[in-house]
């Protein structure tokens, strides 16, 4: 009974901070649930066509994109983006990136504006490569490991099951693109594993080890008047010599970096690209 | 013999919070009178006191009497010097709480109270050694010097001859001579205060334990030598500043012992068995400096760890999930 009131009022401030966090959470959830049944209104009207399925590649059946056109409707009002398909079985003239960032250009994709907040995503059957190419407020939101987890996500099943996997890309923007920006630091579970468990080997470790006493006489804690009678101290030079060396003094550097691009249009693009 | 109260009977015992005996039946103070007894008797009750070969002073497992042994305090076992209790056992018990309540992984009863209680104060017997030392030393001293002009560092190396002759007159080197009580926490609970250091009187001895020393002075001595040789190299080595390194042709430290003394020294002590183990603590009695290492309940540094690694991750894994919902 003494070791669990002991344990509860050691660990009070964790149990309060999750406690506290957990009703922040489901304050949260209650509020937004009643927020998405506010669906964004679309204000482009230059766009020049409604459809979002461009099946090129023929991989889909009419009942099939038609219920992704479905889809695609409602997660659009939900999240206040284009979200574009488009399926390829030929040989490109330029790369899929160009390709998906002028698909979007031309037709004037964008939720809120032409070129506006919306994504497209490029499937070509001739090659298997693929773009995902995000615009606007999607371009903000998509950061590289977001992306990429998209890209690995679809294309592990395209070639199995081609609907299920544009279903999975849909699906995959809508989640993404509920999440806040704040969200875009997206917090990976080994990471959070590995950083709980080391906290956790920190706070064993100091709690087990304990600091020894230390000795705190000093050398002439037994000398009565504090100093030895120094009857003879010489510190004679016997000899000196000098070495020379000379200094390589070389030079290096890196640079990398990577990320956002220009459409041929003038617009911006985000995105990545991947292969199936 | 013990020291009874003239009031009451009851047994009086030294107080070091007051610095008087007092008797803690009838709250009277300077009221002892001397009762002896015979042998390892109590000179209270009778019974047969647990007093070992070395006891000096032991409290009666029957009547609970401190009684002072006294053929073990007198003659050659007669203490010159003794540092009385500054503090009592209230205050020892509250030194330990102090320096381990903030430990994580105790085992819930070391700080209780009932165990806590079991701590003694006992006098330790040492041996107090004044030593003359000559001390000469001869070696060689390397200074190093780098410096760079343009691309070029240079090393400059000088050797130079170091000699040292000094005297050093050490006093009161302390030995503990009790088997019971091991070396290395002995040295650490010093230093002691001198200057509280009495003409001894059994007065002392009333309400704690004591024994008379295990071992003789020259047995003891060895660690004395010991002691004053490694403090005199130290004192000669700051002297030697500069240097790099220094290499030893030729180091000699004579002692002359010019004084022994035998002394009795406070020290609170605190048993605790666990996991099979004991853990033996050690508090100065006069300066309060504790020794020893808590020992460590795994069952708790389990329970607590793992409580731990599971409250930071839904820590953040809520985090996460608010990051989500915003």
């Amino acid at each position: 009974m003494r070791d669990l009131k002991e344990f509860f009022k050691r660990f009070k401030w964790l149990f309060l901070v999750i406690a506290v966090l957990f009703f922040v959470w489901l304050f949260l959830m209650i509020f937004r649930s009643g927020r998405e049944e506010a669906a964004y209104e679309r204000t482009n009207e230059m766009c020049d066509t409604r459809e979002r399925v461009f099946d090129y590649a023929g991989k889909l059946t009419d009942y099939e994109e038609e219920n992704l056109r479905k889809l695609i409707a409602e997660t659009e009002k939900k999240i206040g983006c284009d979200i574009v398909l488009v399926t390829l079985d030929e040989k490109l003239s330029k790369n899929i990136m160009d390709y998906a960032d002028d698909f979007y250009d031309g037709h004037m994709f964008g939720y809120n504006k032409p070129w506006g907040d919306g994504v497209v995503y490029v499937d070509n059957w001739y090659d298997g490569n693929v773009w995902f190419s995000t615009s606007g407020k999607a371009e903000d939101r998509y950061s590289d490991n977001m992306i990429e987890d998209l890209i690995d996500h679809v294309t592990g099943i395209t070639n199995q099951n081609p609907y299920k996997a544009y279903t999975r890309y849909i699906n995959d923007v809508s989640a993404q693109m509920s999440g806040s920006s704040i969200g875009s630091i997206s917090l990976d579970t080994p990471i959070i594993l590995f950083v709980s468990l080391l906290i956790a080997i920190v706070y064993a470790a100091t709690g087990i080890s304990g600091a020894k006493a230390k000795r705190t006489t000093g050398i002439t804690q037994y000398v009565p008047d504090g100093r030895p009678d120094m009857g003879f101290c010489n510190d004679a030079l016997i000899s000196t010599h000098t070495t020379r060396r000379h200094i390589d003094r070389g030079s290096g550097g890196s640079s990398g970096g990577g990320g956002h691009h220009m459409s041929s249009g003038g617009h911006s693009h985000g995105g990545g690209g991947g292969h199936h | 013999m013990i020291f009874q109260c003239k009031n009451c009977g009851g047994n009086v015992v030294y107080d070091p919070e007051k610095g008087k005996m007092h008797c803690p039946y009838c709250d009277s103070s300077d009221s002892e009178a001397g009762k002896t007894g015979s042998g390892l008797v109590c000179a209270g009750c009778g019974g047969q006191l647990p007093a070992g070969d070395f006891a000096s002073a032991c409290k009666c497992s029957y009547c609970g009497s401190y009684n002072i042994i006294e053929e073990r305090v007198q003659g050659e076992y007669t203490p010159h010097l003794v540092l009385p209790f500054q503090f009592g056992k209230k205050t020892a018990k509250e030194r330990i709480i102090e320096q381990f309540k903030k430990k994580r992984f105790l085992p819930s009863t070391f700080l209780s109270d009932a165990y806590l209680e079991r701590m003694e104060g006992t006098y330790v017997p040492f041996f107090l050694y004044d030593y003359f030392c000559r001390y000469r030393f001869e070696g060689t001293g390397k200074k190093v010097r780098v410096w760079t002009v343009g691309d070029t560092e240079y090393t400059e190396t000088s050797l130079y001859k170091v000699e040292r002759n000094m005297n050093v007159d050490f006093s009161k080197i302390p030995v503990d001579a009790s088997i019971k009580m091991e070396d290395g926490m002995m040295d650490l609970l010093e230093p002691y205060d001198y200057q509280a250091l009495e003409a001894f009187q059994e007065k002392y001895l009333s309400g704690f334990l004591a024994e008379r020393f295990n071992m003789d002075s020259d047995e003891l001595s060895v660690r004395a030598r010991e002691k004053a040789k490694s403090d005199a190299k130290q004192l000669a080595r700051n002297t030697m500043k500069g240097y790099q390194s220094i290499h030893t042709n030729y180091e000699q430290a004579d002692l002359d012992l010019k004084d022994t003394q035998y002394s009795l020294f406070p020290v609170w002590s605190y048993q605790y068995d666990y996991g099979g183990k004991k853990y033996c603590f050690h508090l100065n009695g006069q300066t309060g400096k504790l020794v020893g290492q808590a020992p460590v309940s795994y069952k708790k540094a389990a329970a607590y760890s793992t409580t731990v690694f599971m409250g930071v991750l839904a820590v953040f894994y809520l985090i996460g999930m608010i990051l989500e919902v915003l």
